[in-house]
């Protein structure tokens, strides 16, 4: 198989995950098309991953070998106080039990909240780890970002996404950034990043969808997010669905 | 010497830039994560140090790394959840791991164990001829691109540095595959 250096150029960036949308669609397309390309890239690889390995190993080993010959760290005692529990353990338990009731009550008694407002949009999508379909298994800090914004703390994630993007101009990078903002109810942000996004064909629909949500965020009326949400409704997917239901409910 | 001096050294291919890095945050990582994560000293400081590997590999992908202490404790939690989750134990090699398992057994050569991959490729690294030890290097492991590599290693143009590269890298692969 005649491969070349700038397929594998364009191979390296993909197995990275930073080849552009088009670029890796060809190249797929042509991973599917012929075999013995197919076989050549994974040999190429498999060489190079384990030089990458064998290199990482290296580093390892050279930290290994300085931690041992560092001084032990003396961490310091906790500055936990049994005292203070044994002193006040009925009133601690007296707090505990009404905080149970509360939980009790208010899990049983709260407002019925909306599944298709912006904040439980937001929640769902980290929730249901949508993103992490996109991390690679090595990009731990995009991973820890994903499950930042899964559990709420979007203020943490934001910078990790907004760099990711700045990094690679990545379209996904974006989008994450754009829904952690609208979590993080940093509505003006999450619309220029959403707005961006919604440009982009893959993205576009699903985009659309979060965007009208942060304009409806902003203004429950809001002409633009009525607009978008009538171009989603006729379409045929999930968000066609989800749609439709927003605008019956806010009566469009 | 600021972060920023030392991960362009490491760029530069200066394994002690790693090591000061290494020590700069050690102290006070190490004490944060026995704090928070409820573990041992050493159990903290095996952390630390996966989490440095995983520093290293950011920087040589040349991804912007702006506070260094922040990425590394967060990759610390990571690595502590991740470890409570699968009980594995380390970090590296994990790509060539998954790639193991991920490619026809009918591509992998003598067995399918990264150890010996790894141990084979160092091998072969090791005695090929110096031009192309330092190149695959440069361009693999630094990443550096074709102009830097010709600048650096007297390449009137990138193109020449591209075509020493893919030769060596063809070289390397065929010793590769091929059985010992």
């Amino acid at each position: 198989m005649n491969l070349q250096a700038h397929d594998f150029d364009a191979l390296d960036a993909y197995w990275r995950g930073n080849l552009p949308d088009a670029a890796r669609q060809d190249l797929e397309n042509r991973l599917k098309r012929e075999p013995e390309f197919k076989q050549a890239a994974q040999q190429f690889q498999l060489t190079v991953y384990a030089l990458r390995a064998a290199q990482e190993r290296e580093a390892y080993d050279y930290l290994t070998h300085l931690r041992q010959s560092l001084p032990a760290i003396t961490v310091g005692a906790p500055a936990l106080q049994p005292s203070f529990v044994a002193r006040h353990r009925t009133a601690l338990m007296a707090l505990a039990a009404a905080f149970v009731g509360i939980l009790v009550v208010w899990v049983n008694y709260r407002p019925n909240a909306s599944p298709l407002d912006a904040t439980s949009g937001v929640h769902d999508y980290f929730a249901q780890g949508e993103g992490l379909r996109r991390a690679s298994s090595n990009d731990l800090l995009y991973a820890q970002a994903i499950q930042d914004a899964a559990q709420g703390r979007y203020e943490e994630a934001i910078p990790i996404f907004k760099a990711q993007y700045e990094s690679f101009q990545d379209t996904s990078a974006l989008f994450q950034l754009g829904m952690a903002q609208l979590g993080a109810k940093h509505l003006d942000s999450a619309i220029e990043s959403l707005e961006k996004c919604s440009k982009h064909p893959e993205l576009n629909i699903k985009a659309s969808f979060y965007l009208a949500l942060a304009l409806m965020e902003k203004d429950p009326k809001d002409a633009r997010a009525r607009q978008l949400l009538q171009m989603i409704a006729n379409t045929s997917g999930d968000y066609g669905g989800l749609a439709k239901e927003i605008m019956v409910n806010a009566k469009w | 010497m600021t972060d920023l001096e030392l991960f362009h050294r490491l760029n530069e291919g200066d394994q002690e830039a790693l090591g000061l890095i290494y020590q700069r945050y050690r102290v006070a990582l190490i004490n944060k994560a026995v704090r928070n994560f409820s573990c041992s000293a050493h159990d903290a400081e095996d952390l630390y140090q996966e989490a440095i590997i995983a520093l290293r590999k950011t920087v040589l992908e040349n991804r912007a790394v702006e506070a260094p202490e922040g990425y590394l404790f967060q990759t610390m939690k990571f690595l502590h959840k991740d470890r409570q989750r699968k009980g594995r134990n380390t970090l590296f090699s994990d790509d060539l791991e998954t790639l193991i398992h991920n490619l026809p057994p009918e591509i992998l050569p003598y067995g399918g164990e990264a150890d010996e991959y790894v141990r084979r490729v160092k091998m072969l690294i090791e005695k090929m001829e110096g031009v192309c030890n330092a190149i695959l290097k440069l361009r693999l492991i630094f990443e550096w691109d074709y102009q830097k590599i010709s600048e650096n290693m007297n390449y009137s143009a990138s193109e020449g540095a591209k075509n020493q590269f893919w030769r060596c890298l063809n070289k390397l692969k065929e010793a590769f595959f091929n059985r010992p």
